[in-house]
Parts: structure tokens; sequence; C-alpha cells
């Protein structure tokens, strides 16, 4: 038996480490990508611009350094920025280029190992160097190319070597389309901005995506913003005051209390829409209104922005998400039908809707016949949200979705090239 | 208007505590209230537009324990504590015109754990809820809006004087709030007595 002095001073330790405990395991450190120093080679390099970017595009695999990316890789252009997509780990790099005064033309940035923290810099050079000042210069070089060079850990000099070879070109389009979860990630996936913000908006297409989903909640003062749970809390923002429920905010109270976890501030719905519209080249949002309140506040929005961007050219399709029975009743309450919706219940809910998107929850399995059905409707088939790579392979196979929504997108869009090419019998050897 | 009358009900009972015996209890309900002061650590967020600001302020609470011949002491207390207060401006652009909000974070907590005295000492760790509640004032508007967390407490306390019908002393105590990490590390004075005793 103890003694009571001994179970007293177990308890006085226990004093010491429990507040350790409390304020350790709530400690929020956020994953920062590395940098390179003084802006690395690019710093007097010219940037490669888009058309010769999409010329690096293609089926890749590595012939070192395997470790980082795995195998098959999907080399991915957007605006301004080339990103690898592996099958390991989803893991994926974002890199920009930019031709030096050499000749030579050199690719650098970081990459993120998606399932853990790690992180580090990557470094690539296009090899040989007739290949490099063709790419440079415009025209597509006439024999085969790779990309040799290095990755490292966190800012340490990358000193592990990295070499890719280009086994084949980009199938014309993807399995499925690739739909970021959040506005491109969760905010707990570190993939460099917090999710739902303006920034991560910006980041979507370099994570793998050409679709984005955000969440809608509004303010007291009829204010729609981005955000996903109904009340402002430290598992999403900072601020010692930016506690409680989003309608007990003001607009004004919102940006004065309340940041989002990489210091973002939280977003308009209408500031997320001009964002997309004039800065991006997505293709789709699906707003995630969380109640009926939010639902009417965004659809003046959506016409709007759905305005603009047909003024511009711009492909672009707004889809109003319908995810509860109040939301499809309040729906079909609506006297304009002029914007798209999107309903995450029944099948037969979406044909009472008439919406032209279904989007199951992926636990309900592929539902391969039903999925089969509402797309001989004409109607898209959007399951959410898929993360592993194995069940992402899975539903492709097996419901043939046209879309998928996920948090990871570059290894759905890899997975996504990987299964067309699959299907067109033309894998490398 | 609350809390005045929180604060009346406490003395009301510590007063019928101090006259309810003159003997040492064996088994005794034991009430106590306790008022103090404390800083808080883990204010977060963005503070460069902070004016001024305040992290900690006074604390008040009454508190219940069971005593018995045995080791562990249960006891539950609920409380009020300031927790942080500040004036900043106005941080976005299209409110540059406006006068700095004034903000305030406060917590109700209701605590309940085992505690262990030896001698002239008391030793107390606890787990429950806390209520925190913020109250702030900008662009012509006040917000009040609040969310629960939970969290523990830990507290060390000496008796100063431990009588038959009424004791006090002081102590040292940590509120931890775990989701919001916020820890309230404070010292207050106790007073206590019993409301209830077994004279057997």
């Amino acid at each position: 038996m103890l003694s009571s002095r001994a179970l007293h001073w177990i308890l006085v330790a226990a004093g010491v480490t429990l507040p350790a405990c409390g304020l350790v395991t709530g400690s929020t450190e956020r994953v920062v990508h590395p940098r390179f120093e003084n802006g690395g080679m690019l710093a007097s390099a010219t940037a490669l611009n888009r058309e010769s970017s999409r010329l690096l595009e293609g089926l890749w695999d590595s012939t070192e350094g395997g470790t980082l990316l795995g195998s098959s890789l999907v080399v991915h252009s957007s605006p301004d920025y080339l990103s690898i997509f592996g099958n390991r780990d989803a893991t994926y790099a974002v890199l920009e280029a930019g031709c030096l005064e050499d000749g030579q033309l050199v690719l650098e940035g970081y990459y993120r190992t998606a399932v853990d923290t790690s992180t580090g810099l990557v470094r690539l050079f296009v090899e040989p160097a007739e290949a490099a000042q063709s790419i440079c210069s415009g025209p597509t070089p006439n024999a085969p190319f790779q990309m040799v060079g290095a990755f490292g850990t966190d800012n340490d000099t990358p000193d592990q070597k990295l070499t890719l070879e280009r086994q084949r070109l980009l199938p014309a389009a993807p399995a499925t389309m690739v739909i970021a979860h959040r506005g491109g990630c969760r905010s707990s996936d570190d993939c460099g901005a917090s999710e739902n913000s303006l920034e991560v908006l910006r980041m979507a297409q370099r994570l793998g995506a050409d679709r984005v989903e955000v969440d809608v909640q509004v303010t007291s003062d009829g204010v729609p913003v981005l955000y996903h749970d109904a009340s402002f809390g430290p598992l999403l923002t900072t601020g010692s005051y930016c506690k409680g429920a989003v309608s007990d905010f003001t607009w004004a109270h919102v940006t004065q209390l309340c940041s989002l976890l990489y210091g973002e501030p939280v977003p308009r719905l209408d500031d997320a829409l001009r964002t997309v519209v004039e800065e991006t080249e997505l293709v789709g949002i699906w707003l995630d209104v969380k109640t009926p309140t939010g639902m009417g506040a965004a659809l003046p929005l959506v016409r709007k922005w759905n305005q603009i961007a047909a003024d511009r050219g711009r492909n672009l399709r707004i889809v109003i998400g319908l995810s509860t029975d109040e939301l499809i009743s309040a729906w079909l309450g609506l006297t304009q039908t002029d914007v798209e919706c999107l309903v995450e219940l029944g099948v037969d809910d979406l044909r009472r809707t008439g919406c032209r998107v279904w989007a199951p929850r992926w636990t309900l399995g592929p539902m391969a016949s039903a999925v089969a059905e509402v797309t001989s409707e004409g109607r898209a088939v959007a399951f959410w949200t898929l993360d592993e790579k194995q069940f992402i392979d899975l539903f492709i196979k097996e419901a043939k979705p046209t879309g998928l929504l996920t948090n990871r997108p570059g290894l759905v869009l890899q997975r996504s090239y990987w299964a067309t090419i699959q299907a067109e019998g033309d894998v490398p050897p | 208007m609350s809390r005045i009358v929180f604060a009346f009900v406490a003395c009301g009972v510590l007063g019928y505590a101090a006259i309810a015996t003159a003997k040492p209890p064996r088994r005794a309900l034991e009430v106590s209230v306790q008022t103090g002061y404390g800083l808080v650590l883990g204010n977060n967020g963005d503070r460069s537009h902070e004016l001024e600001s305040r992290n900690g302020g006074a604390s008040v609470a009454v508190g219940f324990a069971y005593r018995s011949p045995y080791l562990f002491v249960p006891w539950a207390e609920t409380g009020w504590t300031a927790l942080q207060w500040n004036r900043e401006l106005p941080k976005a652009r299209e409110f540059a015109g406006q006068a700095p909000s004034t903000s305030r974070l406060t917590t109700t907590y209701l605590l309940f754990g085992p505690s262990v005295e030896e001698g002239i000492f008391r030793f107390r760790a606890g787990m429950g809820f806390y209520h925190q509640q913020v109250t702030s004032s900008f662009a012509g508007h006040t917000i009040t809006p609040s969310t629960w967390d939970m969290g523990y407490s830990l507290s060390y306390g000496v008796r100063a004087h431990d009588g038959p019908r009424y004791g006090w002393g002081l102590e040292t105590y940590a509120l931890l709030m775990s989701e919001s990490q916020l820890a309230y590390l404070g010292i207050a004075l106790r007073v206590w007595g019993n409301a209830w005793v077994d004279l057997r």
C-alpha cells in the first residue's frame, strides 16, 4: 500500500506534468514550406512561360531518389508553376521554372509528404543542355530529356539525388475531375495555407485540382464568409476573442477578432469568387452552404460572378451544394432557378431538385449501377471525400465518377491519369 | 447583478458554516469562498494593432468539499474569472475610420476532483468545464459570443488559520483550458467553514 505521503507526492508530480501535457498536446505548429535563400537560382532566371512549361508535362519515373515521390509521377503545369505528383505517401512537389543566362533550365521549389510533416527543398535541371535551350526558346525538344538534381530536408541545401525520366505524354484528360476539399486542402494537412482562404484558392491548381469545394457560413449581419464549422474556435482560427458561433459575429468583428491558422483573414464569399474568377484558371466551385440563410446570402453573389465569368469568357461553373433536407426544402421554395445545384443526399432528391450533380458520401461505396444510371441522365457524379490511394483507385475503376472531392488533389490527379493510361492499355514498360 | 447575488449567497452559506459547529469534525461538508488575481498565458492571434491590453484579472469562486477520514477529499468548485481585455485599432481597411475595438474574455467554470491534505498544505487536481464568454464592441455593434471548453485545474494551498468553525489561507492555482490553450495562473485568499458536520 502506498503511504499518504507517497500519494501526495505522486499528485504533486501529476500537478507538474498535467499542465505541460494540456498545453503541449494542444499546441499547433504549422508546417512552413522551405524556400531557397535569396530566391535561389531563380532569382537570376527568366521565368518559363506557360506554353513552355507545358512541354515538361507528362508521365515521369524516378530513376534516382524514388523514395521521395515513388513512381509513375505526373508532372502538371498550372499558371507560373510546375507540380510533380507521386504515388508514394501522397507526396508532391511544387516548383517554379526559369531559364538561366548560360542556357540551363532550372526548376526550384519544395516537396511535401501529405501523410506527415516532411518537407524540403527541390532543385532540378533539364538535361541535356540542348533540350533545356529548346524548351526555353519555345519548340519541343527533338530528343528525350530528363530532370536531374536533388532534394533535401526542410531548409537544408538539397543533397539527395533525384533523377526523373519522362515515360510518355499525359493523356488528353484524366479519368475524373479533381475537386479540392475546403478550397485546396484542410488546415490540418499543412499545404501552406489555411483551408477556405484566398491563399489556398490561389494554390489549388498547384496542388492538382481543377475545381474546388468551399464552405459558406453567414455572419449576424448577413455577410457570407468562407468557413467550415458553425463556430469560430482554435481548430481553425487564431485570436483570443475569436470564439463562438459565426452567426453571433458581425462582419466587422470577424475582420477584427479572427484570423485563419496561417494568419490569413477569414474571406467573404464575394472575395473568394473574385479570386477564383480573376486569379485562377479553376473551372468549378462547389459552395457547401451550411444553412438556408447561407444559401439565400450566397445566391446573389453566384449570379453576379456567373455573369462576370461569362462576360470574361471564363469557363466556370459555380454550384450550390444541398446537403440537408432543410436546404433542399429551401431550394425547392426558390422562385428563380438560374443557379446550378448539387445534391449530397439520395438520387430521388437529385431528381426532385433538378440538380445536375449528385455528390454521394464515399462511405456508401462505389454504387456503380446508381452512378451509371445518373450519368446516363446527363448528370455528373462526384464522391466526397477520398484521400486514400486504394479507395481512389477502387472508385475510379468501379464507379467511374465524373469527379472526386479530396484533400489530396495531387494524388487523385496522379491516380486519375494513371487510370486513363491503364484503360488505354498504353502503360510504359 | 448576478455577481452581486452570487457574492451574497456565498457569504450567507459561509456565515452559516462558521457558526455550525465549534468542534473538529470527523466528517464534514466544507464550504469555501475565494477571491484572487491572476495572469493568463497563451494569448494568441495578431496583436499588431493593439493599443492596450491586460492578460489576466480578478477571480471569485465558491467551492464545496466533503471531508472524511479517508485520504482523498472530493471537491467541486464554480467560479468566474476575467481572462483578457484589449483595445485595438481596426485591422481591415474597410473599417479604417472606426473607433478602436474593445474586447473582453471571461470564463465561468465548474470543476471537480480530489484533493490531498497534509499538515497545513493542500494539493488539488481537478477537471471540468469552462464556459468562455466574449464581449466585443466595434463598428457600432457589441457582440457576446460564447463557447464551451474542457480543461483542468491544479492548486496548492497553505492554511494560515484552521479553527474549529472556520479557517482561511492562501492558494496558488492554475486553470488550464485545453482546446483554447489558455492557462490562468492565480493567487487567491480562501476562507472556509463547515456547512454540515457529523459529530459522532
